[in-house]
């Protein structure tokens, strides 16, 4: 299957407060090839919904088609920023990956209680990262199919 | 008939000498204000009855008028002794004590004015009716208020104590009869059978003071079942509490059920109140702060107007009890000294398991606060390894001409420390969940868990051989199951020192132990080292950080999963190669179809 939108750039923020791990990840998600992806990077949750609102320095974004939000970030967590976007009728439509260093079953099932659409941890060992970026960007973005973001 | 009279003459006498010796011991044993007054009223009677004794019949010289005259004197004085007995009970109001105190000394007074003392069945002048109907107005009106004033009192008593007051009404009640029937009588009647009548009330109102005032030990356990029952549930209610407040509820209510008391309060060392009943907590707060301090536990003290306090080990009982209670109800309070020996030991036993509990729950909350430590660091330790291994992959990538061959093996040997590391972390991370982690419970099939990880072994280790006997299921969570046996079968092969290891699963009942062995004829594990391999961290090969070898952890897990369930590990000692025996409680092991 393929996205009807594969001409288009496919927008991705990421929320992560760790510079490694977000440098990491946007590398990684750089390296993936046959589409063209524009990675975004906040580094709280309060920034990430201002990012979403189109809020201040964020007010001429667009907004993105996906979501890779971490749990545990300064000022406003993971579940907070999750919480709001699922709540407001008018964001819920865009998914949200949380992905983080936790692997604790009870974050898992907040993440889906709240309406998360997928609750990933972030992968260890040689190549793990950038291999588990990619088959994240591969299922999200190539093989299944995202709604057009709100305006 | 004149025997008969003489008999119970005889019998009047000796009873009342008797009564006032029995009055007048109790009063040198207990020094009481009560004990006194209640001494010199039988003592009065007792007097009277030996007077008449030793009088002759019809004499009138002059001794023994002055004797007949003491007599009535003594007499007039018994009604005031009593009216005193029954005012040392309470505050009341010293005008008619006096009152009393008044008429009496006039009566006696008036006693001795009298020309002389008319003998039996001699025509009486108009003086001396005057002064016998004084004399039966006054003995009449104060003892039937004295009579009254103890049946009242005894109101809410103890049955004992109640019983004996109504009996000392009653008789001071008889004793009025008999002087009506005798001080009213005509002289002109047949004075025999109304001798043989006033002769035999006299004996009943001996008999009546006797029970009430020395009841024999008969009577008195008869009549004091009721407070004895209460005893019994009392001690039986004790001997099933666990908590202090428990104690003060059994204690309370049996104790003034017992004693017929207006209310208790038990207090602390401090004589602080812990729990009161029939008073508010002010007045409990007052009875407490009444008591006297540092008595010896177990003795009954008591106060004034009523308070009693039983100083115990583990504090203080104050009861509010009527002040007749210690003088009528001695062994009531006995029974009282009884419960609060029992509420002590309860007491005691309540602090022990209180102090059981709170031990258990600071090593429960220790033991979960480490938990909770070691996850939170284990989970702090995974998020720089993430950027470690992914910079050294990006390392390789990026940089691998550079850095050469040696540079690669380096890089290769710190990648593998790294994931050797994520390993541990991930490891200590499943070992605080299996503790913090509540887990759901469901049939495992063990024999088809134990193939179906053979099966999973069988392609890295293809000259193993995996050999498994009948094997039951067992009740628990199927993925600590799985944990547990994947660990062990998977030891068994890796530790093995050689391809060809040979593993072996059975089980065995053994005076009603159920146990699985997993067994291996690897090198096996040296003796010294069997308690160790449990611990965290202990691994034999030494400190290779190299992954496939384990992290030695597993051990640990599968010794907290079995403990879990409720059950043991520990090695065996084969002859050859290594013996896990993992021994199970028989109500998780479901047998069957599989024994």
């Amino acid at each position: 299957m393929t996205s009807p939108m594969l001409n288009e750039a496919i927008r991705i923020l990421v929320a992560e407060d760790n510079e490694d791990h977000l440098f990491l990840t946007v590398r990684a998600l750089n390296d993936v090839e046959g589409v063209h992806l524009e990675v975004d990077a906040v580094k709280d949750g309060e920034e990430a919904l201002d990012y979403i609102h189109r809020r201040g320095r964020f007010a001429d974004r667009e907004r993105p088609h996906l979501i890779l939000l971490d749990i545990k970030m300064p000022r406003i967590g993971g579940f907070e920023v999750l919480m709001q976007l699922k709540s407001d009728p008018e964001l819920r439509s865009i998914p949200v990956v949380v992905l983080t260093s936790s692997e604790n079953q009870e974050d898992v099932e907040t993440t889906y209680r709240l309406g998360g659409n997928s609750f990933v941890s972030k992968p260890a060992g040689m190549a793990g990262m950038r291999e588990g970026i990619r088959g994240l960007a591969d299922y999200w973005v190539q093989l299944a199919q995202l709604p057009e973001p709100p305006r | 008939m004149r025997t008969a009279s003489e008999a119970l003459r005889v019998l009047t006498n000796v009873a009342y000498v008797t009564l006032a010796l029995l009055a007048f011991v109790q009063w040198v044993r207990r020094r009481s204000e009560q004990a006194a007054w209640i001494a010199a009223s039988f003592a009065s009677l007792a007097f009277v009855v030996s007077v008449s004794w030793i009088l002759p019949q019809g004499s009138t010289s002059g001794p023994e008028q002055f004797l007949r005259k003491l007599q009535i004197a003594v007499l007039t004085l018994f009604p005031y002794l009593l009216y005193r007995f029954t005012s040392a009970f309470g505050s009341f109001s010293r005008v008619w004590e006096r009152l009393v105190l008044a008429l009496a000394g006039g009566l006696a007074t008036w006693t001795f004015l009298l020309p002389w003392i008319p003998a039996q069945g001699e025509e009486r002048p108009s003086w001396y009716v005057a002064f016998v109907s004084a004399f039966l107005t006054f003995w009449v009106t104060v003892s039937v208020l004295s009579a009254v004033r103890l049946i009242r009192a005894g109101r809410g008593q103890p049955t004992v104590a109640r019983r004996r007051m109504r009996l000392l009404a009653f008789g001071a009640i008889l004793v009025s009869l008999v002087l009506l029937i005798s001080g009213a009588a005509s002289p002109s009647l047949d004075p025999t059978p109304l001798r043989l009548l006033i002769q035999a009330a006299s004996v009943a109102s001996a008999v009546v003071f006797y029970l009430g005032f020395a009841m024999p030990r008969v009577l008195r356990s008869m009549w004091r079942r009721p407070e004895e029952a209460r005893f019994r549930s009392a001690t039986l209610e004790l001997m099933g509490v666990t908590t202090a407040e428990e104690v003060a509820e059994a204690l309370l209510p049996h104790v003034v059920g017992i004693v017929g008391a207006r209310g208790a309060v038990l207090g602390d060392h401090d004589h602080e109140p812990l729990a009161v009943i029939g008073l508010s907590r002010e007045e409990g707060h007052a009875l407490l702060a009444a008591v006297r301090r540092s008595s010896e536990p177990g003795a009954l003290v008591e106060g004034d107007s009523g308070v009693l306090s039983l100083a115990m080990r583990s504090g203080v009982l104050a009861i509010q009890a009527s002040p007749y209670t210690p003088f009528f109800g001695q062994e009531e309070l006995e029974l009282v000294q009884g419960i609060g020996a029992f509420s002590d030991v309860a007491l005691e036993r309540a602090q022990l398991f209180v102090a059981e509990r709170r031990a258990r729950e600071e090593v429960q909350q220790a033991s979960a606060e480490l938990e909770n430590f070691v996850y939170s660091v284990s989970h702090d330790l995974k998020s720089p390894l993430i950027s470690v291994l992914g910079y050294l992959d990006l390392l390789r990538m990026e940089h691998r001409e550079a850095l050469g061959e040696r540079g690669t093996h380096y890089l290769d040997r710190i990648a593998a420390s790294a994931v050797y590391m994520n390993r541990l972390i991930l490891d200590l991370l499943e070992l605080s969940r299996i503790g913090r982690v509540q887990t759901d419970v469901e049939e495992v099939d063990l024999g088809q868990l134990v193939s179906e990880v053979f099966d999973e072994l069988r392609p890295a280790h293809r000259e193993a051989r995996f050999e498994a006997g009948d094997l039951p299921a067992l009740r628990m969570n199927p993925l600590r199951a799985r944990q547990l046996f994947t660990n062990l079968i998977g030891n068994a092969v890796i530790h093995a020192g050689r391809p060809d290891v040979s593993v072996r699963v059975w089980h065995e009942i053994a005076e009603e132990r159920f146990a699985v062995v997993v067994a291996d004829d690897g090198q096996g594990i040296p003796p010294a080292y069997h308690e160790k391999v449990f611990g965290v961290f202990e691994r034999l090969e030494g400190t290779t950080s190299d992954a496939s070898s384990g992290t030695g952890i597993g051990l640990a897990v599968c010794k907290k999963i079995v403990e879990q369930v409720g059950g043991s590990i520990e090695l065996g000692f084969p002859e050859r190669g290594t013996h896990v025996v993992v021994t199970l409680p028989a109500d998780i092991v479901r047998t069957g179809a599989a024994v």
